[in-house]
Formats: structure tokens, sequence, C-alpha cells
């Protein structure tokens, strides 16, 4: 598979600071709070984690197929579609966590299928948000989830909670342009 | 407190359970994450009382991300206990801008993971360059 170097800085950069983004609005909202000390070593203690990541890998990210990728889009709507039929929030995102697990056991003799669950379960978090019902949101922060996956594929292998950060980057990226748009 | 109890008591348990059904029993992790999600959450649903109680399936769902991660990476069940209680105590204190964007429990779960890493990693470094420096001292 080709292998994509220059893309793998800026690619930490966007999950180092989405999650010190995240990080950050706590400890802005805790400020005079006793516990902001905690978080602000868990701050540290994440930009020292990304730092090492950047001082060791030795930049090779391979990509992800789009063939894989797309699922985002049945995750995301399927969770969408059980919630608007009245399923609760978390049991609608582990119904369809379980139909992508289900799909790798069922056809278990294909590659393809073993990184299809991934996508599905990804996608279903992007249906987990309250902001809004609408389905051109879900639909733009698909997009934005699915080329963030597409690309990943070689960033916090392994690392639980991937999934989920790329799902808040999309969603944050939607907010961010239905923001702008309502502003215009 | 009680409800903090809870919450964070719901994400430990997730947490271990899905990583021991996926590094004892070689399930995906994404089957191990979605069960005991909606184990927890169909466990919860009838006690839907008040607030706090329907808040618990999102700090199991949330628990069960930090379980997702491989044996190569996260090592040992202290580990795990101690990205899920990382994890309770950023549950506990979550922004209030960021509520109700989807993915979130997935970012807190990911900085837990990452901070119990690198908290382990400071620790052994630690211990490794004090016993070089006493080393050397006593030469």
């Amino acid at each position: 598979m080709k292998e994509h170097k220059r893309i793998f800085p800026p690619l930490l950069l966007l999950f180092a600071s989405i999650q010190c983004l995240f990080l950050g609005t706590i400890i802005f909202e805790r400020a005079n709070h006793l516990e902001v000390g905690l978080f602000v070593l868990v701050f540290l203690l994440i930009l020292g984690s990304h730092f090492q990541t950047y001082s060791k890998q030795r930049f090779s990210v391979e990509f992800d197929r789009w063939r894989v990728a797309v699922w985002v889009f049945f995750g995301s709507f399927a969770t969408f579609g059980l919630r608007n039929l009245g399923c609760d929030t978390v049991i609608a995102t582990a119904v369809v966590g379980l139909f992508g697990g289900l799909l790798e056991i069922a056809f278990k003799s294909k590659p393809y299928f073993r990184q299809v669950p991934a996508a599905i379960y990804c996608g279903a978090f992007i249906s987990m948000t309250n902001l809004t019902n609408d389905a051109g949101f879900i639909l733009l922060a698909s997009v934005f989830t699915c080329l963030v996956f597409f690309v990943s594929k070689s960033i916090l292998l392994g690392i639980g909670g991937k999934l989920g950060t790329m799902a808040f980057i999309g969603v944050v990226m939607a907010y961010i342009i239905q923001y702008v748009a309502a502003k215009l | 407190m009680i409800e903090e109890l809870a919450w964070i008591g719901s994400a430990v348990f997730s947490a271990i359970s899905t990583y021991w059904l996926h590094t004892r029993f070689s399930l995906s992790p994404i089957l191990a994450s979605s069960a005991v999600t909606l184990i927890v959450a169909l466990a919860v649903q009838p006690l839907n009382t008040s607030e706090w109680v329907q808040a618990i399936p999102y700090a199991a769902i949330g628990g069960s991300f930090i379980g997702m991660s491989t044996k190569k990476n996260i090592k040992g069940f202290e580990s795990v206990l101690l990205a899920a209680l990382i994890f309770g105590l950023i549950f506990i204190h979550s922004s209030k801008f960021f509520e109700g964007f989807g993915g979130a429990l997935g970012t807190s779960a990911c900085i837990s993971v990452l901070t119990a890493i690198s908290w382990r990693k400071l620790i052994k470094r630690t211990r490794l360059t004090t016993k070089r420096a006493v080393n050397r001292v006593t030469k």
C-alpha cells in the first residue's frame, strides 16, 4: 500500500489540537475550582504523549480504502433512523455497533469486512449528537468523519476512543460550518 | 456523591469487562464494547427515574471505549482501571460547551487512555533515573 509521509504531522496536530481544545474548555470553565490542577496535569500528559508519538513515528501513513470509509454513512444514518423511531441514544449506538460486529463474524472469510465494523461504529457516534435533529447536519458531519477515517489508519493505532475522536472532529467541523453559514 | 460514584463505577465496569472480553476471548473490540454497553443500557432503562440514572449508560459506553484498547498499548487491568478513573473525572466535569456533541465521550476515552499510558511511562522513567542515580552514588 502507498505511504503518505507528508500528511502525518498535520494529522497528528489535528488529533492533538482537538483533544487540547476539549481539555482546554474544561480548564477554562473550571478555572476557579480546585480540581483544575488535575486537568492541567492531564493536559500536559496529553501534550507529552503526542510529542512522543511525533518523535518516535517514522512518518509512514497508510490510507484506508474508500470502500471501507463510506460505511461511516451507514453507521450514522442507521443510528439516526433508530433514534427517530424512538430508540434510546446509547441503545441505538450499541445496536448499530453490534450489527457491525456480527457482520464481521458473518463474513469472516472476506478480509474487506474486517475494517467495516470500525467505520460503522465510528459513524454511529456522530448520531449521538443532541445539538440538532437535522439530517443535513448528520450528513455534513459524516462527510468530514469519512475523510478523517480515510486518512487516519496509521494514527493512534489500538488506542481506545480513536473512533470517537474522529466522529468528534467531524461533528465540530460541521458545527463550525453551520455556525458560519448562520452568521452570513 | 452517589451519582458520581455510580458513573465512575459503570465506567470502570464497562472498561474492564470490554478489555477482558476482547483480550481473553479474542472477541472483536467493537463487538465487546457494543455488547457491554447494550447490557448496561438495558439494565438501567427500567430504572429511568432521575437524570443521573439516565446518564449511567453514557458513562458505560465511554468506559467501554477504553476497554477497546489493544494489549500492546495498555498493559494489564491496572492501566485500564487508571484510564477509567481518569475518564470518570472528565465525565463528571465535562465541558458545558461541548455538551451534546457526538464523539465527545470517545474523545474523553482517548484522552484517558493516552494520559494513563503517559503516566505509566513517566513513572517508569522516573524510577529508572532514580535507580541510576542511586547506583552512581553508591559506586
